[in-house]
């Protein structure tokens, strides 16, 4: 009873979820990114206040390492994220104002970054083996074919999301926007992204994330992007975290 | 013309390797007592001027702070809480100078950190504010998933206080010295120590030694330390203990226990557990967080919130003395934000006494309100 849907469902798509996200992860992606980020956090009266950013990371955004550069008063502030396969992903913040480093959970996944619209979650990616896939119909965005790909934690797999809609093109798979709901089912963010050809490399140059229950949104632009750079793996050290990145 | 060319090589070099950093804050700050608005005789930091400069693998880095008191009507505080150089070489990195190091996993109270004495008049703060710097050389080697560290100082490792405010002496027991408000005079001398951490997952820990002296008595004093961190979900555990021998053989020994939760409704919440427990000391020693020292057991619950479009940040705080006489404050902050660079705030610090006369009965006269409008650049 239950097969012929999903029969319906392979015949009526080319390929299944699961085949378009080994696709999108298997997407060309450069070795390491630098970039500078320019948060614009838009609150529900339409007050709006930013911060800059200075990035680096690399693995496909598994090793992180930011450095806040503006508001003034979070000068300084870094954040290291280490994603790790077989055990709990960690995640340090340098604290100037403490001459601390400290670990923070990297369970709080639903807590907001820096105050923005984007979750600890959001900046973390999705292990394919975590996800359940499918493919759910298909439609046009500016003249862009997409496939409309739905992903939804498997049990035992904590998410402040119970499933994400993702516009992904079928020529480069690439997310052109995604709509993730909370666990009621209901509509939470909807984000859109931006991309720019560098080096033969389609990068993610602006995201934008609207919070539809708050009535908030955060606009993250990246700038001076720069690749394969010959970032080292002893970058995502500690000590590096206290020294802001020369220009 | 060889060393001319070297010298325009190094200036050239220098103009495109190096970078200057900046950033600070200017603040205008009113501090009143609760009981008649009348004027605290506290210092205050009125401008914060952080310096870094850097070059390849070096840095230079300052932190100087420009005090102001009301009453007296002087300029005259300047202070260089730190200036030293670091260098990050492939291990890790050594740093020299005037500095502050931190040990311990705890935020703030930490009875494992004695390296730097503290600042009496900011012992409510957070962080570095209420830490002396001292001449340290300092080194971290980072290796797989431990890091050890190592310093070496050279310093009179003096508590700093405000002299006018004669309640430090009654919380300390200085009175000993049969003068109050004075402490005894320290020589310069070197004190070291070694803190070993290892990172496992979801658990790390530490032990760390350091071999110093006594803030209070002229003494030698060893501490030995352990650190744990431990992640389960959304809860951390950071717990801390240390040991104290003094020369005398008197042992005692103080521990940390705090624990932070999951945000509850945009809430976010945390506790710690304090206190000293006393193997054969026969009187208060002043190594460990000046904290500590008010008694011998204590309960700090703290909670945080961002009300109106993230605007304002509520801050609520209280500390409750489980020891002989009880006794409690509470505190409460609000911040309100006014720009990206521009922040004004209201505190109001009340202390409640106890049954029987404590530490809390003299802080009850202390409860103060403050008021701040901070410029960060």
């Amino acid at each position: 009873m239950y097969l012929i849907p999903l029969l319906l469902a392979n015949m009526l798509f080319a390929m299944t979820g699961e085949e378009l996200s080994i696709l999108m992860d298997n997407r060309k992606s450069p070795d390491d990114i630098s970039s500078d980020m320019n948060m614009e956090i838009t609150n529900k009266k339409g007050k709006k206040r930013s911060l800059k950013v200075k990035s680096i990371s690399k693995d496909n955004s598994k090793k992180q390492i930011l450095w806040f550069l503006s508001p003034a008063d979070d000068k300084g502030i870094a954040y290291l994220k280490i994603e790790h396969e077989n055990k709990d992903d960690e995640i340090r913040l340098w604290l100037p104002a403490f001459k601390k480093i400290r670990r923070i959970s990297a369970k709080k996944k639903a807590d907001s970054f820096m105050g923005s619209d984007l979750s600890y979650e959001d900046m973390t990616s999705r292990p394919i083996n975590n996800y359940k896939f499918s493919i759910i119909r298909e439609e046009l965005i500016d003249n862009n074919e997409c496939y409309i790909l739905k992903s939804e934690p498997k049990e035992g797999i904590e998410s402040e999301y119970s499933k994400h809609l993702t516009w992904v093109t079928k020529d480069k798979y690439l997310p052109l926007k995604e709509d993730s709901y909370d666990n009621q089912n209901k509509l939470l963010k909807a984000k859109s992204f931006k991309y720019i050809d560098l080096n033969s490399f389609d990068l993610v140059s602006e995201i934008f994330v609207e919070n539809i229950q708050k009535k908030t949104n955060t606009l993250l632009k990246l700038s001076n992007l720069r690749v394969n750079t010959n970032v080292k793996d002893n970058l995502f050290q500690e000590k590096n975290m206290k020294r802001l990145p020369r220009k | 013309m060889t060393l001319k060319i070297i010298l325009l090589g190094f200036i050239v070099f220098n103009s495109i390797q190096a970078e200057l950093y900046w950033s600070g804050e200017i603040n205008l700050q009113y501090n009143s007592y609760l009981k008649n608005f009348k004027n605290t005789e506290e210092p205050i930091r009125f401008t914060k001027l952080n310096i870094n400069y850097g070059l390849s693998d070096f840095e230079f880095k300052s932190n100087t702070i420009f005090e102001y008191r009301w009453n007296q009507n002087d300029l005259n505080l300047i202070n260089f809480k730190e200036y030293y150089l670091s260098y990050y070489p492939d291990f890790g990195e050594i740093n020299i100078g005037k500095q502050i190091v931190t040990w311990g996993f705890a935020d703030g109270n930490n009875p494992t950190d004695n390296i730097n004495p503290y600042d009496l008049n900011y012992m409510f703060e957070t962080g570095i504010d209420r830490k002396v710097g001292v001449h340290t050389i300092s080194s971290i080697i980072y290796h797989n998933n431990s890091k050890i560290n190592f310093i070496i100082s050279y310093d009179e490792f003096k508590y700093q206080f405000n002299s006018e405010i004669p309640f430090e002496c009654k919380i300390y027991g200085m009175n000993e010295y049969g003068e109050c408000n004075k402490l005894p005079s320290f020589d310069k001398h070197i004190e070291y120590g070694l803190d070993i951490q290892h990172n496992m997952n979801d658990l790390e820990f530490s032990i760390s030694y350091l071999n110093g002296k006594d803030r209070f008595y002229n003494e030698n004093i060893q501490t030995l330390g352990t650190n744990l961190l431990y992640i389960y979900n959304e809860f951390v555990f950071r717990i801390e203990n240390a040991f104290h021998l003094a020369n005398s053989n008197e042992k005692f020994g103080q521990a940390i226990i705090q624990i932070e939760y999951p945000e509850i409704l945009s809430l976010n919440i945390g506790n710690q557990f304090f206190g000293t427990y006393d193997i054969n000391a026969k009187k208060i020693y002043g190594i460990g967080p000046p904290t500590f020292i008010l008694s011998e057991y204590m309960f700090a619950l703290s909670a945080s919130r961002m009300f109106y479009e993230d605007t304002i940040e509520l801050n609520g705080f209280l500390l409750y003395n489980l020891g002989k006489g009880n006794g409690f404050s509470i505190g409460s902050e609000m911040d309100y934000i006014l720009s990206d660079n521009i922040k004004t705030s209201i505190n109001i610090s009340k202390f409640f006494k106890g049954s029987t006369d404590n530490v809390f009965t003299t802080l009850e006269d202390k409860s103060s309100v403050r008021l701040s409008f901070k410029y960060f650049f």
